[in-house]
C-alpha cells in the first residue's frame, strides 16, 4: 500500500516542513489541498526530488459558500465550479498527481439552494441538483480525460452534504456520469456514519474504488476511535487496490477548520503522522 | 429492560396514532417531545390508562438560532427564557408522571459560541465562557426539578450539533461541575458511535448517573440497519444494572432529521421500524 497525508490538515505550513515530516515517517507521498494559487510547480516538484516522495493526489476544496459547487443551480456558478476543477486538474498534471477529489456539491452545504419549504419541492430541487452535478462534473471529466487525470467523487456525511452521502449513492453517480475517468474516493470517517458496514462498501465500490481518506471513527489517528481498520485492510486487499491511504487525523476539536490552525494541537502532528503509518502498516501485515 | 420511543420521530401525528402502535408492539412506554403547549396532560394521562404505557421521559427540544432555548447563551435574557422553558417542562413532566427531562446544555445546531472571533483563542476562551453560562442555567432549573422530584439528564451530541458536550467524559464533567443531586446523564448510540472511542466502554463510565438512552443505529435508522454493536451495548447496560429506558429513535435514510420525521413517503416504515427495534434488541437482552 502507498502512504500519504492530506496537507489541508497543517493549515498554512509551510510545504517543506510537510514533506520532512512524511519523509521522517515513511510516507509515500502527499495529497495537496486543491488550491492552485498557493503552489510554485517547480517548488513542489523539487520538493519531491529532495524528498523522494510524490503528489499522490489532489483534494478538490469545495467548501461552501466558496464559488465551487458543481451542483448549483444558477450556471455562472456552475461556471466558476467548472473553471476550478479544471485549476485543480491542472494542478495534479503538472505535478505529477494521477487524481482529483471532486465534491458533486460544496462541503457545508446541507440543503439544495432556495432551502424548499415542503416535501415534494424538496425532492424535486435535490433531483434537480444532482442532475447539475451530473452534467458539471461529466464537462469537468472531458477536460480531465485530455489531461489524464483522474476525477474522484467522494460521498461525505449528512451533516455536510445533502446530496451524494452513501458508497451507494457514490456508485451510482458515477455510473450516471458514465465516463471512463471518473471514479470513487472513499473516507473512513463518513462512512462510519453513512454506510451500513463499512468494509463491505469498499468491496461494492471494487475497482472503482482509486482513493481513500482515513482517520478514525471521531476524526482522529488511527487507534483512537472504534473504527474496524483491519476489517477495512482486509477488503482493500480483496479488490486489489492500487490507491492510496490518505491520512487525515484531527485532533479532538469538534470544528475541523479550527481544529487544524490551533497552535495548541501542532505538537501532535508528528505523533499522528507516526501512529497511524504504524497502525495501519500492522493491519496490512495482518492481513495478508 | 423498558422499552420507549421518542415521539418527535413521528412528527405531528396524533398522539393516539403513537400509542396505538406503541402498545401493538410491545413498548413499555413513551418518550415525549419537549413542547408542553402541545399536550393537554389530562390527554396524555387518559390514553397512558388506556393503553398500559406510561411517560417514561421527556426530549427538550432546543433548536437554533431562536433566542428562546439556549441555556448557553452569553445573553442573560436568553437564558433567562431557556431556564423558564425548563421549569415549563419539568412541570409538564410532573403532571404527566415522567421522570426526566433530556437537557443539551447549548442549542441544538449552534456549532459556535456566539460572536464573532479573531483567533482561536479566543474561540476557546468564548467557549469556556459558554460552558459556565451553562452550568449557570442548569443549576438554577435543577434546584427547581429537584423539589418537583424530577431528573435533569445532561445530552452530549455529536461535533456538527453542537460545540459544547460532544461526548461521555465532556457529559462526565459537566455533571459534577453543576453538583446537583437531580442532574444525571442521558446517551444517545448515533451520538456515540461519531464521537466516542467505545460505545460500551462509555456506557461504563457514565455507570450510575446513566438515566435514559437514545437508541438509533450508526446510520440513524432501525436496530439492524447500521453497524452499531448492540450486543456490546446491551453487556455495558447489564454491567452498570441500567435501571432506565431503551428510547428509540429510528430514522428513515434522509440526511436531515426533522425533514426526516415529517416525510409522508416514509410514513409507512413506522411500523416496521417500531416492531424491528424491540424484536431486535430484546434479542441482544436475551443473548447476554
Amino acid at each position: 500500500m502507498k502512504y500519504s497525508i492530506s496537507n489541508w490538515i497543517y493549515g498554512d505550513e509551510p510545504l517543506r516542513e510537510t514533506f520532512k515530516r512524511l519523509q521522517k515517517y515513511g510516507y509515500d507521498g502527499v495529497e495537496l489541498v486543491g488550491e492552485p494559487q498557493r503552489y510554485e510547480i517547480q517548488e513542489v516538484k523539487g520538493l519531491c526530488q529532495e524528498f523522494g516522495l510524490s503528489v499522490l493526489s489532489v483534494l478538490g476544496w469545495s467548501i461552501w459558500p466558496l464559488e465551487r459547487d458543481l451542483a448549483h443551480p444558477d450556471s455562472q456558478m456552475q461556471q466558476k465550479a467548472l473553471r476550478y476543477a479544471a485549476e485543480c486538474v491542472d494542478l495534479a498534471a503538472a505535478v505529477g498527481a494521477p487524481l482529483v477529489v471532486v465534491l458533486p456539491a460544496s462541503a457545508g452545504r446541507t440543503s439544495p439552494i432556495g432551502q424548499p419549504d415542503n416535501e415534494r419541492s424538496w425532492k424535486e430541487a435535490v433531483a434537480r441538483e444532482w442532475g447539475y452535478a451530473v452534467e458539471s462534473v461529466r464537462k469537468a471529466a472531458a477536460y480531465a480525460q485530455k489531461k489524464g487525470v483522474l476525477l474522484a467523487i467522494e460521498p461525505i456525511n449528512r451533516y455536510e452534504s445533502f446530496l451524494v452521502n452513501t458508497t451507494a449513492q457514490g456508485l451510482r453517480f458515477v455510473r450516471e456520469v458514465d465516463s471512463p475517468v471518473v471514479r470513487l474516493h472513499l473516507d473512513t470517517f463518513h462512512m462510519n456514519i453513512e454506510d451500513r458496514g463499512p468494509a463491505e462498501a469498499i468491496r461494492e465500490a471494487g475497482s472503482l474504488l482509486v482513493n481513500m481518506h482515513l482517520s478514525d471513527s471521531q476524526r482522529g489517528p488511527v487507534g483512537h476511535g472504534h473504527t474496524d481498520f483491519l476489517a477495512i485492510m482486509k477488503a482493500l486487499k480483496e479488490i486489489g487496490y492500487q490507491g492510496a491511504l490518505t491520512m487525515e487525523p484531527l485532533p479532538p476539536e469538534p470544528n475541523a477548520l479550527l481544529a487544524v490552525r490551533m497552535e495548541k494541537y501542532k505538537p501532535l502532528w508528528d505523533t499522528y503522522a507516526d501512529e497511524c503509518i504504524t497502525r495501519l502498516r500492522a493491519y496490512e501485515k495482518a492481513a495478508s | 429492560m423498558k422499552y420507549s420511543i421518542s415521539n418527535w420521530i413521528y412528527g405531528d401525528e396524533p398522539l393516539r396514532v403513537t400509542f396505538e402502535r406503541l402498545r401493538r408492539y410491545g413498548y413499555d412506554g413513551v418518550e415525549l417531545m419537549g413542547e408542553p403547549s402541545l399536550y393537554r396532560a389530562e390527554e396524555v394521562r387518559g390514553l397512558c390508562r388506556e393503553f398500559g404505557l406510561q411517560v417514561l421521559s421527556i426530549a427538550g427540544i432546543y433548536p437554533w438560532p431562536t433566542e428562546e432555548r439556549d441555556l448557553a447563551n452569553p445573553d442573560p435574557q436568553v437564558r433567562g427564557r431557556a431556564v423558564r422553558y425548563l421549569r415549563d417542562c419539568v412541570e409538564f413532566a410532573v403532571d404527566v408522571g415522567a421522570l426526566l427531562i433530556i437537557v443539551v446544555p447549548s442549542a441544538v445546531a449552534k456549532t459556535s459560541p456566539v460572536g464573532y472571533f479573531e483567533s482561536e483563542e479566543e474561540w476557546v476562551a468564548a467557549a469556556e465562557r459558554e460552558w459556565n453560562y451553562a452550568l449557570e442555567s442548569v443549576r438554577t432549573a435543577a434546584a427547581y426539578a429537584e423539589k418537583a422530584g424530577i431528573f435533569l439528564a445532561i445530552e452530549p451530541i455529536n461535533r456538527y450539533e453542537t460545540f459544547l458536550v460532544n461526548n461521555v467524559d465532556q457529559g462526565l464533567r459537566f455533571v459534577s461541575e453543576v453538583g446537583s443531586r437531580t442532574v444525571k446523564i442521558h446517551l444517545d448510540t448515533f451520538h456515540m458511535n461519531i464521537e466516542e472511542k467505545d460505545p460500551a466502554e462509555a456506557i461504563r463510565k457514565a455507570g450510575k448517573l446513566l438515566v435514559n438512552l437514545h437508541i438509533a443505529d450508526s446510520n440513524r435508522q432501525a436496530v439492524g440497519y447500521g453497524h452499531t454493536d448492540f450486543k456490546a451495548i446491551m453487556r455495558a447496560l447489564k454491567d452498570i444494572d441500567y435501571q432506565g429506558a431503551l428510547a428509540l429513535e429510528p430514522l428513515p435514510p434522509v440526511p436531515d432529521p426533522y425533514i426526516a420525521a415529517r416525510l409522508k413517503r416514509y410514513q409507512h416504515l413506522r411500523d416496521l421500524y417500531a416492531e424491528e427495534c424491540i424484536a431486535r434488541l430484546r434479542q441482544y437482552e436475551r443473548e447476554v
